[in-house]
C-alpha cells in the first residue's frame, strides 16, 4: 500500500488520466494490432488459403537456387537470403549492402520468387530492398505488422511514435500502481454490482491490476524495439564505430571477417538444411549464405524456439565444405549477456516461444490490455458526463474501439478481392482506409451512442461472417481440400471469424454506464 | 510439449490458490460485499458469521503457497518456457475468475463444497 497525500494523489491521477487521454487511442491501435500480429504467420497463411508445401526449405531447393546464382551480378553473391512467403513460395534474395545517396545502408540486389516444388521463377525484381515491389502473398500480413510497428508512418517517425506509446503504457502502469492503495487485496475482489459506474470502475481496476506485469513487460520490450532501431543503433554507430553503420551492423550480427576469397564450389544446400533439421528436430525457417561461391563461404540456418527453450537458435556451417561449425548467437559471434537479454526481450515481446499455446496466451493478454485502455478512457468520459466538451470523446472511443477491428476486417476483404482479381498489393491499406472512413461517417451521423455501438456491432458481425465466404470464393479452396493439404490453420481461422461474427450479431449492446444512474438495488 | 504440460499443471495449481484466496473471504471482501449487494441487516449479519474455529488465516497462507509455489518450482527447475507461459496465462485466468466470481461462486459451492464452504461463502 502506497500512502500519498491528497495533493499528490490528485497529481498522479492527472498523470495517469491525461497520459491515457492524449495517447490512449493510439496505444489501443498499437496494442490491438500487436495482439493480432502474434498470429501474423497464421493470418498470412489464411489470407492465401494455405500452401501446398508446408516447409519449402526442406524441399530439394539446391537444384533450383544454384543456377540462379549464375544469372545475377557477382557482387550480389556477398549475401543470399532464402525463406518462404505465406503461399509457400521460395524467396531468394541475392544482395549486397550499399550506402544510398541519403547516407542510409540499404540492401541492393535481385530477388526471385520461385515455386518451391518445380523451381519455376514466378517473379524477378532488382533494386534497393525497400524499393522492391511488395510480395503480393505477404501483403495482408505485412500491412498488419507495419501498422503495429510504425503505424505506417515514415521511418524513423513511426518508430519514435510507437516507442513513445510504449513509454506511455509504462507511465500508466506505474501511476496506476501508485494510485491503487489496496492493490493486492483488490486483486481478489469481484466488481461491485451496486451501480454500473462503480462496476465499470472496479472492472477497469481489476483488469489493470492483473495485467500490470504484462503491461510493464510489453511497454519496456516494445519501447526497446522501437528505440533500438530508430535511435539506439545510430547512436552506437556514431559513438563506437565512428559513424560506420555497415561495420556496426556486421559486428552486431556477427558477420564473419572475409578470409579466403578463392572461388570455391558451394556445398549442397539441401544437405546443410537437412543437417540443421536433424540437429534441432525442427524445420529451418531461414537460410543465409555469406560469400556465396568462395572458399570462406558460411551458411546460417535459423530455427524458431523448440523443446521448452525460449530462444530461437541459429546454426553456422562452412558453406564450402558443408561442415557444421556450431550454434551462433543472434548478437555477435560469442555467447554474451547482451545476446541473452536480446533473446529474453524477443521471447517476452513476440510470445512465440511455445508455438500456438504461447501465442494464444499473448493474444489474450494483449486483448486484456486493450480492454484496460478502453475501459480507462470510458471512465474518464463517465466522470465528465456533465461537461459537454468531453462528449466527443465518448463517440471517438466507440468509433476507434469498434472501428479498428472493423477496418482490419475491411483490409482483409480488400486483400481477398485484390487476390482474386489480380490487383495491387496496396489494397489492404485502401480497404483499411475505406473501413475507417465509413466508421467516422456513421459516427458523425449518429447522435445516440447506444445505437452507434449497435451499428458497429452489426457491421463487425456481418463483415467477419463474410471473410470465410470471400476467402473460399477468391481461392476456390474448400475445407476438405485444405484438410487434405494440412492447412488446418486456415480452417481454424475461418471458424474463428464465424464464431466472432455470430457473437457480435447476437450480443445486445450495453447501454453506456452513467454516474448518475441509480444503484441497482 | 513438456514445457506446455508443466505450465498447464502449474497454472492449475495456482488457480486453486486463487480460488482459495477468493473463497477465504477477507474482512475487506466481506465489507465490500455487504456494501455492494445491498443485503438486509439480517443477511449482512449472516455474512460476518463464522461457524466453528476460524481457520481463514491458515487457508490464506496455503492459498498463497499454491499460487506462488509453482512459479518458484519452475524457476528452480530452470523451466523458463513453462514459467513464462504460467506468467502469461495466470493473470488472464485469475482476472476472468474474479470478474465472474459472483456467478462462479455458487457453482463452485455446489461442485466442490470441500474446497470452499466456509466463511460466509454460502451464508446468503
Amino acid at each position: 500500500m502506497i500512502k500519498l497525500s491528497r495533493e499528490r494523489t490528485l497529481r498522479v491521477l492527472d498523470v495517469h488520466g491525461w497520459s491515457g487521454v492524449l495517447l490512449g487511442l493510439a496505444l489501443y491501435v498499437v496494442v490491438f494490432t500487436g495482439a493480432i500480429a502474434v498470429f501474423a504467420d497464421e493470418l498470412g497463411l489464411w489470407s492465401v488459403s494455405g500452401r501446398d508445401v508446408q516447409s519449402p526449405l526442406t524441399q530439394s531447393i539446391d537444384r533450383h537456387v544454384r543456377p540462379l546464382s549464375g544469372q545475377v551480378d557477382e557482387r550480389y553473391l556477398e549475401d543470399v537470403n532464402l525463406f518462404n512467403n505465406p503461399a509457400g513460395e521460395l524467396v531468394v534474395f541475392f544482395h549486397t549492402h550499399e550506402t544510398t545517396p541519403n547516407g542510409q545502408i540499404e540492401d541492393i540486389g535481385v530477388r526471385y520468387r520461385l515455386d518451391a516444388k518445380t523451381g519455376e521463377v514466378l517473379a524477378r525484381d532488382e533494386g534497393y530492398g525497400k524499393d522492391l515491389p511488395d510480395d503480393p502473398a505477404s501483403a495482408l500480413e505485412r500491412f498488419l505488422v507495419d501498422l503495429h510497428v510504425n503505424l505506417h508512418a515514415p521511418d524513423p517517425w513511426g518508430l519514435y511514435l510507437t516507442g513513445i506509446l510504449g513509454l506511455v503504457l509504462l507511465v500508466s502502469a506505474i501511476s496506476g500502481i501508485i494510485l491503487h492503495r489496496h492493490l493486492i487485496k483488490d486483486m481478489f475482489l469481484s466488481p461491485r454490482q451496486s451501480s454500473r459506474a462503480l462496476k465499470a470502475r472496479d472492472q477497469h481496476n481489476l483488469a489493470a491490476t492483473w495485467s500490470v506485469p504484462f503491461s510493464i513487460i510489453l511497454a519496456l520490450t516494445g519501447a526497446f524495439f522501437s528505440f533500438a532501431i530508430s535511435l539506439g543503433l545510430p547512436v552506437i554507430a556514431m559513438t563506437a564505430f565512428g559513424g560506420d553503420q555497415e561495420k556496426m551492423i556486421e559486428t552486431l550480427i556477427g558477420v564473419p571477417e572475409p578470409g579466403d576469397e578463392t572461388p570455391h564450389q558451394l556445398a549442397n544446400l539441401d544437405t546443410i538444411l537437412a543437417k540443421s533439421k536433424s540437429m534441432t528436430g525442427t524445420d529451418p525457417v531461414f537460410l543465409s549464405v555469406i560469400h556465396w561461391g568462395r572458399a570462406d563461404a558460411k551458411a546460417l540456418t535459423f530455427h524458431w524456439p523448440h523443446g521448452g527453450d525460449i530462444n530461437a537458435t541459429q546454426h553456422q556451417f562452412d558453406a564450402a565444405s558443408g561442415e557444421y561449425l556450431g550454434s551462433k548467437p543472434r548478437i555477435g559471434t560469442q555467447p554474451s549477456t547482451g545476446n541473452t537479454l536480446f533473446n529474453l526481450i524477443s521471447a517476452l515481446h513476440f510470445g512465440n516461444f511455445a508455438g500456438w499455446f504461447s501465442k494464444l496466451i499473448w493474444l489474450v493478454l494483449g486483448l486484456a490490455l486493450c480492454y484496460v485502455t478502453l475501459s480507462g478512457l470510458q471512465l474518464w468520459v463517465i466522470r465528465r458526463e456533465a461537461e459537454q466538451q468531453w462528449q466527443w470523446m465518448a463517440k471517438a472511443l466507440s468509433t476507434v474501439g469498434y472501428g479498428l477491428p472493423f477496418s482490419l476486417v475491411t483490409a482483409s476483404i480488400a486483400f481477398l478481392f485484390a487476390q482474386g482479381l489480380g490487383w495491387s498489393s496496396a489494397w489492404p491499406a485502401w480497404g483499411f482506409l475505406l473501413g475507417s472512413a465509413a466508421c467516422v461517417l456513421v459516427a458523425r451521423r449518429t447522435s445516440d451512442l447506444t445505437s452507434l455501438n449497435a451499428t458497429f456491432r452489426q457491421w463487425l458481425g456481418w463483415s467477419l461472417l463474410s471473410l470465410p465466404v470471400l476467402r473460399t470464393l477468391s481461392s476456390g479452396e474448400l475445407w476438405v481440400f485444405l484438410l487434405q493439404a494440412g492447412n488446418v490453420w486456415v480452417i481454424l481461422l475461418d471458424l474463428t471469424w464465424i464464431f466472432l461474427g455470430l457473437y457480435y450479431l447476437r450480443k445486445e449492446p450495453r447501454s453506456v454506464p452513467s454516474l448518475t444512474e441509480a444503484p441497482a438495488c | 510439449m513438456l514445457s506446455i504440460g508443466i505450465a498447464i499443471l502449474a497454472i492449475a495449481v495456482s488457480l486453486i490458490g486463487i480460488i482459495q484466496l477468493c473463497a477465504t473471504d477477507p474482512k475487506r471482501l466481506r465489507a465490500h460485499r455487504k456494501a455492494s449487494q445491498n443485503r438486509t441487516p439480517h443477511d449482512a449479519r449472516g455474512i460476518g458469521r463464522v461457524t466453528g474455529r476460524d481457520r481463514s488465516g491458515e487457508r490464506r497462507r496455503l492459498a498463497i503457497f499454491l499460487l506462488i509455489g509453482p512459479a518458484l518450482l519452475q524457476l528452480q527447475a530452470l523451466q523458463f518456457g513453462a514459467f513464462l507461459l504460467w506468467l502469461g496465462a495466470l493473470p488472464v485466468l485469475a482476472w476472468l475468475i474474479i470478474l465472474y466470481w459472483e456467478a462462479l461462486e455458487p457453482w463452485l459451492n455446489r461442485r466442490i463444497p470441500a474446497i470452499i464452504r466456509r466463511e460466509g461463502i454460502t451464508s446468503s
